[in-house]
């Protein structure tokens, strides 16, 4: 054993390949890890910017559970947006990856054009049009005005529906799960589906015995990317809400309240305490979702 | 944070203060506008060498960075050992975490602009550099006005200097009161006349159209009508200088208002700025500072009339204040070169080139002799935006320390106040509840 380690330490290859590695390896240490170690520093401290860190123990994260109502709102707020957001998207995904799966004309247009929302939909100007649609008299009202409803609320600023328009705003955002469903969809093996067509399935049934099963690894890896993705949401709230958070903390998304805490507060000590809880509990959700995983995800290969 | 006015009150304070500072620009979420211009540093180039590097900073927007940078150039061509690099960032916010984290790095720009909100902060931890220190002949401040004592000075060391002063000032779309001039309001009136005057107005306004925004959560207006009963906003030491008692007074005002129908209802606060719907016509009124009169007037066509905010009546204080505080000047006490970059302050002040090539921009500038200077070319409107701020001098609060030396933390009361009252508004809470929650939750913030 380590005389293969020896071995494979002489090998000449090595050094090369550590020279291209190089840039990473710098970033990675430089840029991520020595930051990160700050960033865990500085959550046991209480600091301004402007006077040296103090060290105050575990305080920050005691106050973030026990005094602070708006963090318990964001906390609130963000799972919400999660869970709502991530199964409807996840389904309108896979949905519309099975109607481009069947070989319509033109479809790498409509690929293309249902990708789109995703590149954009991160973006400042989406989040100001979406202000614009749900306004009081924005476009969705006066549509819905043409039906004879009226006295409809402005959806974006009232505080019983803000959060869903940024739901369906992240719903929108269906094309990078959509376009790994297609790929995933396009490896199901064709035989499998003669066999079932042999057998007598119906579509249904295909569907639900053929393709989810086989698909299981592809749901379960936009799965745990979507989590990830929508517990860091953040240009969305804070454009739409102008940075409050509002209206009445109803978009408070946990990192735009991070980000107040930091950079409109500079209480960068109490940000970076919550930067460490939202990472613990994004590794716990992770790391249940691939315990579960067990129960429900198929693998052709080890079966 | 916030381009203009695009939610509710306290939000929309919060942006109306942007604004004051100049900050503006839909953009502003994406901030960095990054350097601004080329102008300064070439002034050298003919001179001795430029033996000294500055750098100065300021947030703002492109017309304000041309303005600047002329200056500078006027600096330079005079001082030809000096050579200024530019720092300018269009959003207020954006240019605030870069001077911290700048004065973090022990590294801040040797002349940078100061705002009331972060002076006590820079000034408790001797970030800057005490003015009062520099001799005479390179930094001469005689001609400041005399209201302006107490605003960039801490235990009688002057820190920074205010460049561009204001006042409260209400702006009023007349087009939506009736044609006659008996239809808008008295030069002085008071809450109460406010009161009557927004519900007799309300009901023959269009659907949609409101008198008013609901200012209950906005601190800008709290402020003054604090002051006219003799109570300040925080206290000398720091403290919150209200209670209970007026702050539910204070939403008892609101609510009375708000039964009325003169007052814009939350959402419809929240999603447009308040200049946008007076623009419009949608509203009658805007609670705003008299620098912005330009500003506002450029959305319309409709010629806006000026007018003070209400009053506590002929025996309370004044409630208004002169405002230098949200344009200041201050100099590192980093810097290598402190004495020239008070110099440069000195300039500004007093170099007729100068004040005419900053303008008001920034606000009218804090000298009379600058003033007079500039009077004659002015329009207009601006024309009519200082003699209401003359008019107004005459009778200022000699003291705000909202807007003199507030404590570390105001933001967060602000936005405390504003957030806690949409509350009210959304009726997810009671008056007394938000009052009570306020207060408390302050207290907590200032300690």
């Amino acid at each position: 054993m380590s005389r293969d380690v020896a071995q494979y330490s002489r090998h000449p290859h090595n050094r090369a390949a550590l020279l291209f590695l190089a840039p990473w390896l710098l970033g990675f240490f430089g840029l991520t890890l020595l930051p990160m170690l700050g960033s865990l520093y500085l959550s046991l401290t209480s600091y301004d910017l402007l006077t040296a860190p103090r060290w105050i123990g575990l305080h920050n994260f005691a106050q973030l559970f026990t005094a602070d109502p708006r963090y318990i709102q964001s906390i609130k707020v963000t799972v919400i947006y999660v869970f709502v957001s991530v199964p409807l998207r996840l389904v309108l995904a896979l949905a519309l990856a099975m109607v481009l799966r069947r070989g319509l004309k033109a479809i790498g247009l409509f690929r293309a054009a249902f990708y789109l929302p995703s590149l954009l939909g991160g973006s400042v100007a989406i989040a100001v049009l979406w202000r614009r649609l749900f306004a009081g008299d924005g476009l969705l009202n006066l549509a819905l005005g043409e039906f004879g409803l009226d006295g409809l609320p402005s959806w974006v600023s009232n505080p019983d529906y803000a959060v869903y328009t940024l739901v369906l705003l992240a719903v929108w955002e269906f094309g990078s799960p959509m376009i790994i469903f297609l790929a995933g969809l396009n490896q199901i093996p064709k035989d499998l589906y003669d066999a079932a067509a042999v057998d007598g399935a119906g579509r249904v049934a295909t569907f639900f015995r053929v393709t989810i099963p086989l698909l299981t690894p592809i749901i379960f890896f936009n799965l745990i990317m979507q989590v990830i993705g929508s517990f860091k949401t953040f240009t969305p709230a804070f454009v739409v809400s102008a940075g409050t958070g509002g209206p009445a903390d109803s978009t408070l998304f946990y990192t735009l309240y991070l980000y107040q805490q930091g950079f409109t507060f500079f209480h960068m000590g109490y940000a970076a305490a919550m930067a460490w809880v939202l990472l613990a509990v994004i590794a716990a959700i992770t790391a249940v979702n691939f315990l579960g995983s067990r129960y429900w995800v198929f693998y052709e290969d080890v079966a | 944070m916030a381009a203009r006015p695009t939610s509710v009150h306290g939000s929309s304070a919060l942006s109306r203060r942007g604004f004051l500072f100049g900050a503006g620009g839909v953009a502003a979420a994406v901030a960095l506008a990054g350097c601004g211009g080329t102008g300064a540093k070439t002034a050298t180039s003919g001179g001795g060498g430029g033996d000294i590097t500055l750098r100065a900073a300021w947030w703002g927007s492109q017309d304000r960075a041309k303005r600047t940078n002329k200056v500078f150039d006027l600096f330079t061509a005079k001082h030809s050992n000096v050579s200024i690099t530019p720092e300018s960032i269009a959003d207020f916010d954006a240019y605030w975490q870069k001077i911290a984290t700048q004065t973090a790095g022990g590294n801040p720009a040797d002349l940078y602009m100061q705002n009331y909100r972060y002076f006590l902060q820079y000034a408790s931890k001797d970030a800057m550099l005490d003015l009062s220190s520099v001799s005479k002949d390179k930094l001469d401040l005689s001609a400041l006005d005399s209201t302006l004592s107490t605003q960039g000075v801490v235990d009688g060391k002057r820190y920074a200097v205010p460049l561009g002063l204001n006042t409260e000032s209400l702006y009023i779309n007349p087009a939506t009161v009736g044609a006659k001039a008996s239809d808008l309001p008295p030069d002085s009136w008071t809450w109460d006349d406010f009161a009557d005057w927004c519900a007799e107005l309300a009901p023959s306004l269009p659907k949609g159209a409101h008198v008013s925004d609901d200012q209950g959560g906005s601190d800008i207006v709290l402020e003054p009508w604090l002051l006219q009963r003799g109570i300040q906003f925080f206290t000398r030491d720091g403290k919150l200088g209200f209670g209970t008692d007026e702050l539910m007074e204070w939403f008892d005002y609101w609510a009375k208002l708000r039964k009325t129908g003169a007052l814009s209802p939350p959402d419809q606060q929240a999603q447009a700025p308040d200049t946008q719907r007076l623009a419009q016509r949608k509203l009658t009124l805007v609670w705003s500072y008299s620098n912005l009169m330009e500003a506002d007037q450029s959305l319309t066509k409709d010629p806006l009339s000026i007018h003070t905010y209400p009053t506590g009546g002929p025996d309370a204080e004044p409630g208004h204040f002169i405002i230098g505080s949200g344009q200041m000047l201050c100099v590192s006490s980093k810097s290598d070169h402190g004495t020239e970059a008070a110099e440069i302050i000195g300039f500004i002040i007093n170099d007729e080139g100068a004040i005419k090539a900053l303008g008001i921009e920034r606000g009218l500038p804090p000298t009379q002799k600058a003033r007079d200077l500039l009077r004659p070319d002015l329009d207009e409107v601006s024309k009519t935006a200082l003699a209401y701020f003359e008019k107004q001098s005459k009778n200022a609060a000699p003291d705000s320390i909202y807007y003199a030396a507030p404590p570390a933390g105001t933001s967060e009361v602000t936005a405390l106040l504003s957030r806690t009252y949409q509350d009210v508004q959304f009726g997810k809470s009671t008056a007394k509840a938000a009052a009570a929650t306020i207060v408390k939750q302050a207290k907590g913030i200032l300690t």
